[in-house]
């Protein structure tokens, strides 16, 4: 006999096919969906907002787990967990995928507070939209079972696209879902997903996922790297790992470290880092904005300063003014262009 | 022309922060106000243009539109 009321599920959304799907599923299956997002401070997406070009549409800004919430019709619950998820990315129990990406050890932390979301709310099982062999690090049977027994989740834990190939969960042996309702979905190709999405009217559904986290991207994986190395005690805060994903990064010293600003949008957001921290324009010359993290003496500062001479205008002057500020303090710097082989020495 | 937007009941200033905390905080504050009653969000994160509209049909919540000043963006948002 099922509960006296609908079931409750609650389910990880990114907004991709594959968790859309999962609870368009439950839901033509009669079951009430809350959804969660956890907003972990690695999401592409989120970097774009950060930097809030206005000529970007604000479409390509949306957060598509928002709007699977309204094309399935359910609510979506968006959950900032940033601080809590760095320490778990620093030192993963079960090790990184191909760069900084801890997909095991990511899956355990959302389900863990899932867990505590369905409890809270009394709800029956928690799902995901999870494919077998989907994924080669937390995808496959063993992984999957470790993820399950890890988060605490043993037999409330409903993979819907991939169900009839894993052991049945309480709900399906309770007979409070229809095992055979449930799916069958196996490997890398999205073609039945594509074909389950017709079927339940989801016409519009947001684009797959996948390669939206910056763990999973080698450029930001080598200055994270380099960020933890360096870091007093193993402290690292979510405003240095924002900051790793805009601009150029240099590697000057231990404790010294130059970023360079790419385009209008991150030579604003850079400003935020201004404070407290020496900056470089090029003088009277279209430039990018460079942050210096630390204290560099003066041929450190030169050091700077070329670097950010090779990125303005007058990059193919023998020599570029660079005004230099710190709080109340400026200076004028001239130096030649840093060339190639002194931007490869230090670039991140 | 007349605004067609209403006075609102409580203004809630995220000026400075993007996603997810324009969304977060919004949650917090209407949890804490009356049915019926309208928010006036100010933000300068452009994604909220999309995000809290979808948002508030996910949660129910009346979402009455936006007005531009230059990058600042104020949204309403009726309380069911």
């Amino acid at each position: 006999m099922g509960p006296a009321r609908p079931l409750l599920a609650i389910g990880l959304i990114s907004g991709g096919l594959d968790s859309s799907l999962a609870a368009a599923l439950l839901k033509d299956l009669g079951v009430q969906v809350h959804g969660l997002n956890f907003s972990t401070g690695f999401c592409k997406t989120d970097h774009r907002r950060a930097i809030n070009d206005p000529r970007e549409a604000p479409e390509r800004l949306r957060n598509p787990a928002l709007r699977s919430g309204v094309l399935v019709g359910f609510p979506v619950e968006v959950v900032d967990v940033a601080t809590a998820y760095l320490e778990m990315v620093k030192a993963p129990r079960f090790g990184y995928g191909a760069n900084v990406n801890p997909c095991i050890d990511c899956r355990i932390f959302m389900l863990r507070r899932a867990k505590a979301v369905m409890e809270e709310r009394h709800a029956d099982l928690v799902f995901t939209g999870e494919v077998l062999g989907q994924r080669p690090m937390s995808q496959h049977k063993r992984a999957l079972r470790v993820i399950e027994e890890q988060a605490g989740l043993g037999g409330r834990l409903l993979r819907p696209l991939s169900a009839r190939f894993l052991p049945p969960t309480i709900p399906e042996r309770e007979g409070w879902l229809d095992r055979q309702r449930l799916l069958d979905v196996q490997g890398r190709s999205r073609k039945r997903q594509m074909e389950l999405a017709e079927r339940l009217g989801l016409k519009q559904y947001p684009q797959p996922s996948g390669g939206c986290c910056y763990l999973a991207d080698p450029n930001f994986a080598r200055r994270f790297r380099d960020l933890v190395a360096g870091a007093v005690g193993g402290r690292v805060t979510t405003e240095e790992t924002t900051l790793l994903k805009v601009g150029r990064h240099f590697r000057l010293a231990p404790g010294l470290k130059l970023v360079a600003g790419r385009n209008e949008g991150e030579n604003r957001f850079l400003q935020r880092f201004a404070p407290g921290n020496w900056t470089f324009v090029a003088f009277d010359a279209a430039s990018s904005l460079a942050v210096g993290l630390g204290e560099p003496d003066t041929a450190q500062k030169r050091l700077m300063a070329s670097i950010v001479a090779r990125y303005s205008r007058h990059r193919e002057c023998p020599e570029v003014e660079i005004v230099a500020r710190r709080d109340g303090n400026r200076q004028t710097i001239r130096v030649p262009p840093a060339g190639d082989d002194l931007l490869a020495r230090f670039r991140l | 022309m007349s605004d067609p937007l209403p006075r609102p009941d409580r203004v809630l200033d995220v000026l400075g922060y993007y996603c997810p905390i324009p969304v977060i905080r919004t949650d917090r504050m209407l949890k804490s106000m009356p049915a019926g009653q309208v928010l006036e969000l100010l933000s300068d994160d452009r994604g909220v243009l999309a995000d809290i509209p979808d948002w508030c049909a996910g949660h129910q919540h009346e979402y009455l539109g936006h007005r531009q000043e230059g990058r600042r963006y104020h949204l309403f948002i009726r309380k069911r």
